[in-house]
């Protein structure tokens, strides 16, 4: 079994990798990671400079009450936190596909029925193909990860210490986890639906369920503006009915989870800076318990409806 | 010729579908070294059949056994016995030809995959299409990709479900060289669904007829030919068949 | 009345009556299709979801002013410096807006898709062309299928629009604000019709459809949520709280001052803006509905004497769009490929 379950994970690898639908958005991904740190390292450098251009304004308009720079200070981390954006939204869709993409290509091809008349249990092939997919996404992350550390030594006043690069490195991990529920959701869909674009669909609606409908809900912000790492303007409407969704849909809201914990990890704020990696866990250890579980949740599913499936099921519409 | 014991073996073997049954109390028997060729119109239960006899599908009721194994309680090792080329795979069209076969070997347990390769790819006369894709094949390499993957592992039984469809004539003459030569150096018994007549006189050894879900007809070929007067081809008979079991 | 059995003479140009007949197959097949009534029954749900949403907004706006005003009165002062919230229905529509920059775009590629799809799946695109229906026939034909498809989809959702407000919230529309209304609806069918072009043109020019699909949504990421969102990021004075230069207290001319010394960088944010077709209908939508509340109120001549650049573009997408994909239907050695 050990042998057979290798050969499935080598397998998912190598498919993986040769097609191109997954090979453009996984270079979208890396481009935006690349991107981002640009954009913070640009960002961030501008609005010091517009700083003193304003001061030297302010003091030629004869302006004695300089209010002080508000942006000093700003934690190092900080320049990564579109990172969050685009994990939320590029990283796991990205991860739907590569779920969707798992089971789809083996159906398509009745290579199912082939890979069933050998000696292979469902549940080696389904958990080949679950740690196939697991590898692949740590990989990216890997990557994504020595890429966002690799270009802050490029820019100037940005070298990240010991305690940085550490929470970094968790918040990369907790994104690894964030995609791969996504990526087992588009698994579970695949092997739940006969029709290609439905299996597809179905994933891309949970993902804005779960990506702008609840935030909304609760914080009462509309989708576009809940796409603004730096909008914390934000004042939270109050009354029964914003309370009532905030209770209810705060525990399945997981991107709300992620993000919290995301921003945590990155100092988007400066409550958050140089908190011990510990203490950063503990406060969100509700965040950190939930994730684990969605996720255990949707690989359990899409583990079991695989045990269900007829392997000769060879209906699959466009 | 057939006087060892069937390699398989079917008892009132039926399957429905939403109570449309596919397979109605099927008793059929297959003899060590036959080609046996199984006949019948689109949607007669040829390929539920097979589905059952390769343990990818449970019957509703009665029992298969092939090579001496339960289909249901002992399905692992009934594949371990048997190759099987479905209809219309396509593969892996991102792998080359080897990568496809090698993970097929490995499933199936063999060791020393590049040298099971090298000899199959041998026996079959395929050469030098080991590193090209199978985005890249015509459907007769690809079928003969799909007879690879089936024999890697040396089985005893072959299952093959419409081998021929999609083929020009070329391909189907290659393919049915290929089977004979399965059958006779390497000692395999071959059991394959086809409509097309032609194919079976050429081919096979013994036929069976399914009909709605019922076996209507079964001998060997000789027998068939024998008990028809030779002015009456195969096809006329087939039809005959169809009629009668209609009434 | 149309003679029957007489075929038309002028095969090559355009003819009406295949025009309407491919209008109305197209019309019936997508309402017929699973997959484009889940999404639009999707949409009218976020609609219902977002006037939910910004109805408790307002009201939560209003109890906070109250409370404010009782405490100032307490401590023996007028209200007077607070500013009381004013309801404007049309104001309400910035999330279901902003739902049909997402969900919409994702509507009209999907109708793209099947609107090719299905004919390159069963290659009747062949049969369809062997009949003497020109090809100018065939694609003003799913054009308007397609353009009567999205006007009463977004009909529906300005009826809902009309009941949620006017039914359940008793508040009745200016005729000022039907008009800006049916504005924004024609804004919104241009902003879908774009993304039905350029998923049908993907789905020509995609061997494999599904593949087709998803570049299509890789595309719509891309300038739907992540350049407009970069933009955002880049904009200095959305770096803190109530906005940088107001934390500064300059005036606006004191802050224009400052800006035009960083002009590469605000000409690479506001050409990343441009590049979205989104983010110039979102400026034109907003704006006609005084989401923006410096249009708020504004006669109509002085929102378009601003904001007639973003009309242009979106237009020019909208004709972009069709174009090119006509253009690619053209060409024969492209059509050889699909089958």
């Amino acid at each position: 079994m050990a042998k057979q379950l290798s050969a499935i994970v080598a397998n998912e690898l190598r498919v993986l990798i040769r097609e191109r639908t997954f090979i453009l958005l996984l270079g979208v991904f890396l481009l935006m990671t690349l991107f981002s740190s640009y954009i913070g390292w640009t960002t961030k450098t501008t609005i010091l400079a517009i700083y003193k251009a304003s001061v030297l304004s302010l003091q030629h308009a004869g302006v004695t009450q300089i209010p002080p720079n508000p942006f000093i200070g700003i934690p190092a981390l900080a320049i990564f936190r579109n990172m969050i954006i685009y994990i939320f939204l590029i990283g796991s869709l990205m991860a739907i596909v590569m779920g969707h993409r798992a089971f789809i290509r083996e159906r398509k091809s009745r290579v199912i029925q082939l890979i069933f008349s050998k000696p292979v249990e469902k549940k080696t092939f389904i958990l080949g193909k679950i740690i196939g997919i697991t590898i692949a996404l740590f990989s990216i992350v890997l990557i994504t990860f020595l890429i966002s550390v690799i270009s802050s030594y490029f820019i100037p006043h940005q070298q990240l210490s010991l305690l940085e690069t550490e929470k970094l490195a968790l918040f990369y991990f907790v994104s690894f986890f964030y995609m791969l529920i996504f990526a087992m959701i588009g698994l579970w869909a695949a092997i739940v639906f006969d029709t290609e674009s439905l299996a597809l669909l179905v994933p891309v609606i949970v993902w804005i369920a779960v990506t702008f409908i609840f935030p909304e809900l609760t914080t009462g912000q509309n989708p576009v503006a809940l796409l603004n790492p730096t909008n914390i303007a934000v004042v939270t409407p109050t009354g029964p009915f914003f309370t009532l969704m905030h209770t209810a849909l705060a525990p399945i809201s997981i991107e709300q989870q992620y993000t919290a914990l995301a921003q945590s990890l990155l100092e988007t704020q400066k409550q958050f800076q140089s908190l011990p990696l510990s203490t950063t866990i503990i406060k969100n250890a509700s965040s950190v318990l939930l994730l684990l579980l969605y996720y255990l949740l949707v690989m359990v599913l899409s583990f079991y409806a695989f045990v269900r499936y007829a392997v000769t099921n060879d209906k699959i519409y466009e | 010729m057939n006087t060892n014991n069937p390699v398989i073996e079917t008892k009132s073997l039926s399957h429905s579908y939403n109570s449309h049954n596919a397979l109605d109390n099927l008793d059929l028997e297959v003899y060590e070294g036959e080609i046996f060729g199984f006949l019948g119109h689109n949607g007669a239960g040829k390929t539920t059949t097979i589905n059952i006899l390769t343990t990818l599908m449970q019957p509703s009721s009665g029992t298969a056994t092939v090579a001496g194994y339960d289909t249901v309680k002992q399905s692992m090792q009934v594949r371990q016995q048997i190759g099987y080329l479905p209809e219309n795979v396509t593969f892996y069209n991102n792998l080359t030809a080897f990568e496809n076969l090698s993970f097929f070997a490995r499933l199936s347990g063999v060791h020393d995959v590049r040298k099971h390769i090298e000899e199959v790819l041998d026996f079959l006369d395929f050469h030098g299409i080991e590193n090209k894709k199978l985005g890249e094949f015509s459907k007769g390499m690809r079928q003969r990709i799909g007879i690879a993957q089936a024999i890697i592992h040396e089985p005893k039984i072959l299952f093959l479900d419409e081998p021929t469809s999609g083929l020009d004539p070329l391909g189907i003459k290659n393919l049915r060289e290929i089977i004979i030569r399965l059958n006779k150096e390497k000692h395999l018994t071959i059991f394959m669904n086809t409509h097309l007549l032609s194919e079976v006189a050429k081919t096979c050894t013994s036929i069976g007829v399914l009909n709605h879900g019922k076996l209507i007809y079964k001998d060997t070929l000789d027998n068939t030919l024998r008990r028809f007067p030779s002015e009456v081809s195969l096809e006329e008979i087939y039809v005959q068949m169809e009629i009668k079991s209609a009434w | 009345m149309h003679s029957y059995g007489m075929p038309s003479p002028m095969t090559k140009s355009m003819n009406n009556r295949a025009v309407w007949i491919i209008a109305k197959k197209e019309y019936s097949d997508a309402i017929k299709n699973v997959l484009f009534v889940t999404l639009v029954v999707f949409l009218l749900f976020l609609t219902a979801v977002s006037l939910l949403v910004a109805g408790f907004n307002f009201q939560s706006q209003v109890a906070q002013y109250n409370a404010a005003i009782a405490q100032l009165h307490a401590l023996g002062q007028t209200g007077a410096v607070l500013e009381k919230p004013q309801y404007f229905p049309l104001q309400m529509l910035r999330g279901t807006i902003e739902y049909l920059e997402i969900i919409g775009a994702i509507i009209g590629i999907i109708l793209g898709y099947i609107s090719i799809a299905k004919e390159k799946g069963n290659n009747t695109l062949q049969l369809l062309l062997s009949r003497p229906v020109s090809k100018l026939s065939f694609i003003f034909g799913k054009i308007l299928g397609n353009s009567l498809l999205l006007a009463s989809l977004l009909g529906l959702i300005v009826l809902f629009i009309m009941i949620a407000i006017t039914g359940v919230g008793h508040v009745v529309f200016l005729p000022l604000e039907l008009v800006k209304l049916f504005l924004a609806f024609i804004f919104s069918y241009i902003y879908l019709m774009f993304f039905y072009s350029l998923s049908a043109l993907l789905s020509l020019l995609f061997k494999n459809l599904p593949n087709a699909l998803i570049v299509g949504f890789v595309i719509w990421l891309l300038i739907v949520l992540v350049i407009p969102q970069i933009g955002d990021t880049m904009d200095p004075d959305n770096q803190i709280p109530g906005g940088f230069f107001n934390s500064m207290h300059m005036t606006k001319t004191q802050q224009q001052g400052v800006i035009t010394k960083f002009k590469t960088y605000e000409t690479l944010r506001n050409a990343l803006e441009e590049s979205s077709v989104e983010k110039h209908y979102e400026r034109l939508a907003f704006a006609t509905l005084g989401i923006k509340t410096m249009y708020n109120d504004k006669n109509l001549s002085v929102i378009f004497q601003d904001k007639w650049g973003d009309l242009v573009w979106i237009i020019g997408y909208y004709t972009g769009g069709i174009l090119l994909s006509f253009a690619v239907f053209s060409n024969k050695r492209i059509l050889e490929r699909t089958t």
